[in-house]
């Protein structure tokens, strides 16, 4: 930045100081917030992680009985009548002011009544399983934008905290002393040119 | 002569696996050990040779109880044969159904796996070999007892391929012939097989009606999968129970089957059909006991044979996917 040393250009330097000053503040609230936010997300997190990984266990269990029960043909040709496609729609959600992605189910294959009934018990504990899959997904996704959101917050807020604003304080010291020198001498050259031409006049 | 048939199901169960033995087999940490342990058994020697995956081991199974009843259907009389035969039809219809699926999809059995047995009404090389559901589902019709399905849902199921319906019409044709053809056999066994088919055709009948309180399945899809036939439960009421989404109001429609339905509610279909086969099998004892002399003891031992050819088909899928022997107790039928 080209420093001018003036009154003007002082004031400009204040202002943007200042300006930069209420960045720096509203940043460290927004970074406050977002590890406050993350905090909770990753609490969540580790309980739906849980919650996922004891529906993968019982429907494991659950999986197995069935195909003991059935064997490998009856739930592959269960699979093959299976109709429809899943179709998932990804949506943008601001969360803190990060853009995160989130997920919406907009249709589920079809497995209907042709499923033998032993089959379509697994199927439904199946879709349970999908459903906080992508529960899962979703705060998986928005924990990392959170946390690539709060990185550069950071490190924004440390490039003020411990550069910019120190360094433009510095500067606006200097520019406050070059300025009052200025001013002095300004005032003494004044005070000078005044007495030479109060001479000249004979007073 | 159905006393002879009789007498050969006495000695014949004595090939018959025991509960200890199963439960033996059921402990085995692989197939190799259950190979081992099936050794001084009456599988031996089928089991000799075959690949250690449980698809070979099922079809080694299902072979033996086939061939069991088979040979049972050609020493029975008329009235007997004729209730062995449709009895067994439930498998056929099981294999019929699977290779279809198979057409609709593009995936073909291989030829050595398909039975030809007397017992079964259908030589099934015929439908297995087509290339086209149609094709196969054409010569399906051409066969008794299966030319019965009604001109309008053959049209219905040629059109939409619809395995739904023609599960349903084949149920409905296994039903109907099986009670009828128990209706043939001696008075004094008639009351006690049909209370065990009774069982199996409305519990059936409930897990399809409940589909919509279970998975939420719709109405109209339950109505046309629904078999039009019933033994203890009105279909009036099985219509009924379609929509319900109270608890109280199955409890009470279905009183008669209040332990199956209470275990169906509580904990799903799957215990609900161990529940079922094991209170079948809790039936037929007494049939072991109270009609050693009689038909029924046929049917005993058909039932028996059928459960020992599930339970073993539950260890080796088990055993081969390691699932934890507390687990794969609770599948079995023979031991509780």
């Amino acid at each position: 930045m080209r420093v001018v040393p003036t009154k003007g250009f002082l004031l400009e330097f204040k202002k943007r100081l200042s300006l930069i000053q209420t960045a720096h503040r509203l940043l460290e609230k927004k970074r406050d917030e977002l590890v406050k936010n993350l905090k909770q997300r990753i609490n969540e997190l580790s309980k739906i992680r849980a919650e996922v990984l004891n529906l993968f266990k019982t429907a494991f269990i659950r999986f197995l009985r069935v195909y003991s029960l059935v064997g490998r043909e009856t739930i592959s040709h269960a699979t093959a009548i299976t109709r429809g496609k899943l179709k998932v729609r990804i949506l943008p959600r601001i969360i803190m002011g990060v853009p995160t992605p989130t997920l919406k189910i907009e249709e589920k294959p079809k497995s209907g009544l042709v499923m033998p009934p032993l089959v379509r018990e697994i199927a439904d504990e199946l879709y349970k399983i999908l459903d906080a899959m992508f529960k899962l997904i979703i705060f998986e996704v928005s924990v990392e934008y959170i946390t690539n959101d709060l990185k550069r917050t950071n490190r924004i807020v440390n490039v003020l905290e411990k550069v910019l604003i120190p360094r433009m304080k510095e500067q606006l010291r200097k520019l406050s002393e070059i300025v009052e020198e200025l001013e002095v001498e300004e005032f003494i050259r004044t005070k000078i040119v005044r007495d030479i031409i109060a001479r000249r006049r004979g007073e | 002569m159905s006393d002879y048939v009789v007498v050969r199901c006495h000695g014949l169960k004595r090939y018959l696996l025991s509960k200890e033995k199963i439960l033996e087999l059921a402990s085995s940490q692989s197939l190799l050990e259950f190979v081992d342990k099936l050794t001084n058994t009456f599988y031996a020697e089928k089991i000799r040779g075959i690949p250690l995956v449980p698809e070979a081991f099922q079809r080694v199974f299902a072979n033996e109880f086939y061939k069991r009843v088979d040979f049972l259907y050609g020493i029975s009389p008329p009235n007997l044969a004729e209730f062995l035969k449709n009895y067994m039809r439930k498998f056929e219809i099981e294999l019929i159904l699977s290779s279809l699926i198979e057409k609709l999809h593009g995936t073909y059995t291989i030829m050595e796996q398909i039975p030809t047995l007397d017992v079964f009404d259908l030589n099934l090389n015929e439908i297995f070999t087509q290339k086209t559901f149609e094709e196969a589902f054409e010569i399906l019709i051409k066969h008794p007892p299966f030319n019965e399905i009604s001109a309008t849902n053959r049209e219905l199921i040629l059109k939409n391929k619809s395995m739904l319906l023609l599960e349903s019409e084949l149920k409905r044709i296994y039903y109907t012939k099986l009670l009828e053809s128990i209706k043939k056999l001696p008075k004094a066994s008639q009351a006690i097989i049909m209370e065990v088919t009774g069982i199996e055709l409305d519990i059936t009948n409930v897990m399809i009606a409940l589909s919509n309180y279970l998975y939420g399945y719709p109405p109209d899809t339950i109505e046309k999968s629904l078999i039009p036939i019933s033994y203890k439960i009105p279909i009036e009421t099985l219509r009924k129970l379609m929509t319900t989404k109270d608890r109280e109001t199955i409890r009470t429609y279905l009183f008669q089957y209040r332990d199956i339905i209470n275990i169906l509610l509580e904990k799903g279909e799957t215990a609900a059909y161990i529940y079922t086969q094991r209170l079948i099998r809790k039936k037929l004892e007494k049939i072991r006991i109270e009609f050693a002399m009689n038909v029924a003891f046929v049917f005993y031992y058909v039932k028996m044979a059928e459960f020992e050819y599930r339970d073993l088909t539950s260890c080796v899928f088990g055993i081969y996917h390691h699932m934890p022997f507390d687990k794969l107790k609770e599948n079995l039928i023979l031991v509780e």
